[in-house]
């Protein structure tokens, strides 16, 4: 019998409720769907990559440096590994490389050479070339297979030139097969201005390409006998990282992809940032949905109570309620989240470059069952005290106005809330900080919509006292009087569109200004860089230009180079390995190759914003070592004037003194530089020469490519166009992502902003009555609820423009960029608040 | 029968302002007159056998006289209340305001004839809930178009004399029943209409509360000389009225005639 009261009430609840219903379980499904696509995307990528790290990197240790690996480290290491398995030597460096004819082309290419025994770990894929020009069936080769004089190239490559001879530094060679998979490829291969070149190392080291300073990387690739030793690969690799130089970086198959790692885990973060926040608009909106849906029930309650159903068996029915949606909402989660994994995986996979594991997301639905119930558990608890405070007198004669959630209570429910953010960007980040620093902001955003409305009712609240002797469209009074009159449900309206919908024009305004910036201006910005220049080729580059009718170009010269300590503080590799992200992204900048350049004069996308520039005198004196930091790495980094920095060139330890920071236009297209110092202090430093050019109208990149190409092969000459439009590509795909992620957030703002009409429905419906009883018509009495709701977007029109004030000026701060203020685009996000409210009340009157 | 008297106390400048804003339909002294009026809803079950709530039904209402009416419940009382307030065009019959016919006017131009000559009070106070009582009271009069200042300043008049301005600022859900009641009293009266009608004004009030609103509303009636029709269940309270009709199988049944003048 009880179970049948219980049964009876629930069933109560769920038809004649059907819709709130649904919006209940549409709330839960967009708030922890959202979050466990994120999540399930990320861990999938992320478990994909270390499954696959040795396909990826070829071996099961590497060691790759940008000088020889003729070191007495790197000899004793190779000596010592070929008793454990097998070692093997690769070269890589960008060339140009054209077909036989006279008239060709020469174009960019990445000119790898590969020993007999390559690759040690995954499958080279290689489609032969045949007889009649065709490709055959892909096969798994090693370098074992390539003679002396030929080549296997890349796909795209191939696709152009579709001849089976090419010219590298003037002499011809015979390509036998076309790339289909190149193991140890990392993520380059998503870039395809510089296609892959294979060819045997001898045959490599026997060209001119390889000179003094050319910007070559070395890799020793090393594979034990026995591929299951993890212990003992892992034992070497200990030993090598203890020993090894700080030139010299050294990969296992277990920390070889750090680098896209820590990419997707940054990237990821982001990701899960707006997921989070949409859990948050979510769980608002589920919160207000069970409080307005109960609230509408009160009635059905007090008939129950006074025909004898016990008030714990309605309570139970609620129970059982939210738990069934909650676990419904669970699946319908875990079921979204399936649907877009499905739907993102191939792309994702594309742009990776692997296959992404989807064993993963049976766990998932265990987070979203525990998510869903732990959620709707403590909204349930806290409504059912909410219940058990009302007047029993009152709900026995029907007048009780409705339940209210205290202040104590929902500030645990808020608390928890933002500790289960905080913990889960812990989780993801592994940074308290991170968790807390974003749970504050958000907390932060929350009290500056809410100080903003009060303003904004203020505002009204005056401006009706001060007209008061005006007169004035009755309508407008009322409506203002109407919204004054709900400051809770106003408040809630314009947090839940003005946050999201911000958000949303945000990076829409963000991403158009990150496209404004790449734009090259076409009058001024270079369009071709050449590099790899030596020494006694800056001559020739010049009489070629010249020849052409080119303007001369402005040649500048280009140190590789490492930091060795800062401040008599060393550098070393292990700053790599930070516990958190901003550590590991700090020791990695510390860590890597830089490109030094010296200069008399700053160029024109520089300016000095600290500190000051050096004299001629200065910049003459070889013993003056002086130094200027491009400044945002120096914020970045912690430099300030005056810091002592210690350069490893070409194993020559140098100290520098920082002496100023410059302000570097990145964007300016030009060759730009992280350090620079007066020419005096690195001459005679190991250098080749950079140059960004501009082409006349008449002159074409292929004519100054094949001069070039005859005269000095080694010169890299870098076509801008495609490598922005392929960046721009990858910037539009990210750009989408990201939009798709706030759309997430928008659609859960939405939902609060559905439940918020729905709870109000029957008010707004009683007062047009109560207004067409008392002698307005009914169009009127539609005017003013429009009019109310325009008011209503209008405040959440403040609100967005405000946020897109604040989060695009603050975005392109940290992007270093210009805002372009797109009017088209403001004018659209502008629109949709107040153009969605009126719409919603529209819809909901019919 | 009832005499017609007209009101003495409409407040000239309010006329002037209705006549502007209000044409064609200006405010007028007159009689309102139902001739052969029924009502009559689709029968969804049976179509073909139409539900007839109210058939033939004459009556004279006379302004400045009070007329209540009763029957049992869903017998027509409150269709016939909304006829008479221009809410529902009837299915059949004439109703006239003086010799305007106002079944014939469309919707927006009753309401503004509603506006500007009836007040209405409903068993459930209907306040806005979201406004103060001054705010409450004020707002007829900013529908007919006067500034919020001089609205509140009549409406604080009027509230000052039912006794209810020290709950001026308060909202309806910090008022007892009793005084929602007056103030909704306050509101339909403070457009002076010609005719006040009101649903079981104190269907919702204690037995105390009840009387005490009856008893200022007859005598807000008699003082401001406007007609006054109500629904109630409550027999005493309805021999109270000048006229007393019954509502009884779609037929008006007089009940008691006080025929004295005012």
């Amino acid at each position: 019998m009880v179970e049948q009261q219980v049964f009876v009430f629930i069933r109560r609840l769920i038809f004649p409720h059907f819709r709130r219903t649904l919006v209940l379980l549409f709330s839960l499904m967009l708030g922890v769907g959202g979050l466990l696509t994120v999540s399930g995307l990320i861990e999938s990528a992320q478990v994909s990559i270390k499954l696959k790290a040795r396909d990826l990197l070829g071996a099961d240790i590497v060691f790759s440096s940008w000088r020889p690996l003729n070191d007495d480290w790197s000899q004793t290491q190779k000596n010592s590994l070929t008793n454990y398995g097998q070692v093997s030597e690769v070269l890589e460096l960008a060339t140009m490389a054209k077909a036989t004819e006279e008239a060709a082309i020469p174009s960019l290419i990445t000119l790898k050479g590969i020993p007999k025994s390559y690759p040690l770990r995954g499958q080279l894929k290689i489609k032969s070339l045949q007889v009649d020009g065709e490709l055959g069936e892909a096969q798994s080769l090693t370098g074992n297979e390539l003679n002396p004089g030929e080549l296997w190239v890349a796909a795209s490559l191939w696709e152009r030139i579709k001849e089976p001879v090419l010219s590298i530094s003037g002499q011809d060679f015979k390509i036998v097969g076309v790339i289909e998979n190149e193991p140890d490829a990392g993520f380059a291969g998503a870039l395809s201005f510089s296609p892959r070149v294979m060819m045997r190392t001898d045959t490599l080291n026997t060209l001119s390409l390889i000179r003094f300073g050319s910007r070559v990387r070395r890799k020793l690739l090393f594979a034990h006998q026995n591929p299951m030793a993890l212990k003992d690969i892992s034992n070497l690799y200990q030993q090598m990282a203890k020993t090894v130089p700080d030139h010299i970086r050294v990969q296992s198959y277990n920390n070889g992809q750090a680098n896209i790692s820590i990419l997707l885990e940054r990237v990821g973060l982001f990701f899960t940032m707006l997921a989070l926040l949409g859990l948050m608009l979510c769980v608002l909106a589920f919160v207000f949905g069970v409080w307005s849906l109960i609230n509408d029930h009160l009635k059905q309650i007090a008939i129950a109570h006074s025909m004898g159903v016990p008030a714990r068996n309605s309570q139970k029915a609620y129970n059982v309620f939210i738990i069934f949606t909650a676990f419904l909402g669970s699946i319908l989660a875990w079921g979204l989240s399936q649907a877009l994994f499905i739907v993102s995986k191939p792309i994702l996979s594309a742009k990776l470059g692997i296959d992404l594991q989807t064993s993963l997301h049976s766990q998932q639905a265990l987070i979203a069952l525990g998510l869903s119930l732990t959620l709707g558990l403590a909204v349930n608890s806290i409504t059912q005290r909410a219940l058990a405070r009302i007047d029993s007198q009152a709900l026995w004669a029907g007048r009780a106005d409705g339940i209210s959630i205290n202040r104590s209570e929902g500030l645990i429910l808020s608390l928890c809330l933002f500790a289960t953010i905080t913990y889960y960007l812990k989780f993801s980040s592994g940074s308290w900080w991170l968790g807390l620093a974003f749970s504050v902001l958000i907390i932060a955003l929350l009290i500056l919509i809410y100080c903003l409305s009060s303003l904004g009712f203020y505002v009204l609240k005056s401006a009706l006292k001060w007209s008061q002797a005006l007169p004035r469209p009755v309508g407008l009074v009322f409506a203002i009087r109407h919204l004054l009159g709900f400051k809770r449900k106003v408040w809630l309206a314009i947090l839940s569109m003005g946050l999201s919908l911000s958000l949303v024009g945000s990076l829409e305004l963000l991403s158009e200004s990150l496209i404004q910036a790449l734009k090259v201006d076409d009058e001024t910005a270079p369009q071709i860089f050449l590099i790899d220049i030596q020494e006694d080729q800056r001559e020739i580059v010049k009489d070629i230009f010249a020849d052409l009718g080119i303007p001369s170009p402005k040649l500048r010269p280009l140190i590789r180079a490492r930091i060795a300590h800062i401040n008599g503080q060393r550098i070393t590799k292990g700053m790599a390995d930070g516990k958190s992200v901003a550590e590991r992204f700090r020791g990695r900048s510390l860590t890597r190759e830089f490109n030094l350049t010296t200069q008399n004069e700053l160029s024109d996308s520089e300016q000095i914003v600290k500190g000051s520039w050096w004299s001629k005198k200065e910049a003459q004196d070889p013993n003056q070592r002086l130094l200027s930091v491009e400044t945002r790495f120096a914020q970045r980094m912690g430099l300030k004037i005056g810091d002592r920095l210690g350069f490893d060139i070409q194993g020559r330890e140098l100290e520098f003194t920082i002496v100023s920071e410059r302000r570097v236009n990145w964007l300016s297209f030009a060759p730009n530089f992280i350090f620079s110092m007066p020419p005096a202090t690195l001459a005679g430093a190991p250098t080749t020469w950079i140059s960004a050019s501009k082409l006349p109208q008449n002159q074409s990149l292929s004519r100054l490519s094949q001069s070039l190409y005859q005269k000095a092969t080694n010169i890299s000459v870098i076509d801008l166009r495609p490598i922005l439009s392929e960046g721009r590509q990858l910037l539009d795909a990210l750009t989408v992502l990201l939009k798709y992620s706030a759309w997430g957030c928008a659609l859960a703002g939405l939902l609060l902003m559905i439940h918020i009409m729905i709870r109000d429905r029957e008010r707004r419906e009683e007062s047009t009555r109560l207004l067409c009883d008392l002698g307005l018509s009914k169009a009127k009495a539609k005017r003013w609820v429009n009019i109310e709701m325009s008011i209503l977007g209008l405040m959440i029109m403040g609100i967005i423009l405000l946020g897109m004030l604040l989060l695009v000026s603050l975005g392109c701060q940290a992007l270093n960029i210009p805002v372009y203020w797109s009017i088209s685009h403001i004018l659209v996000w502008l629109g949709i608040p107040i153009i969605l409210p009126i719409l919603l009340s529209i819809l909901d009157r019919r | 029968m009832i005499s017609s008297v007209k009101p003495q106390s409409l407040d000239q400048s309010l006329i002037k302002l209705n006549k502007k804003v209000f044409s064609p339909v200006a405010k007028a002294v007159s009689n309102l007159r139902l001739v052969n009026v029924s009502q009559s809803y689709n029968n969804l079950a049976d179509p073909s056998k139409p539900i007839h709530i109210l058939d033939e039904i004459n009556l004279d209402i006379k302004l400045g006289y009070s007329l209540a009416l009763s029957g049992p419940s869903g017998c027509g009382k409150s269709t016939l209340l909304q006829i008479i307030a221009g809410n529902i065009t009837p299915s059949s019959g004439e109703i006239w305001w003086g010799d305007q016919r106002l079944d014939q006017l469309n919707e927006a131009a009753r309401a503004r004839w509603r506006l500007q000559n009836l007040g209405l009070i409903f068993q459930d106070f209907r306040l806005f809930p979201h406004l103060s009582a001054l705010e409450n009271v004020a707002l007829p009069l900013e529908l007919l178009g006067e500034t919020s200042k001089v609205a509140f300043e009549k409406a604080q008049d009027l509230l000052k004399q039912l006794k209810l301005d020290h709950r001026s600022s308060h909202r309806p859900e910090m008022l007892s029943g009793g005084e929602r009641q007056r103030i909704a009293l306050a509101r339909a009266l403070v457009t002076q209409p010609s005719l006040l009608i009101a649903d079981e004004p104190t269907g919702n009030l204690d037995y105390e509360t009840a009387e005490q609103v009856e008893s200022l509303l007859l005598e807000q009636v008699s003082l401001r000389q406007v007609g006054l029709v109500y629904v109630t269940h409550n027999l005493t309270f309805a021999a109270k009225a000048q006229e007393h009709w019954g509502l009884h199988q779609q037929q008006l049944l007089r009940r008691h005639s006080q025929d004295f003048s005012v």
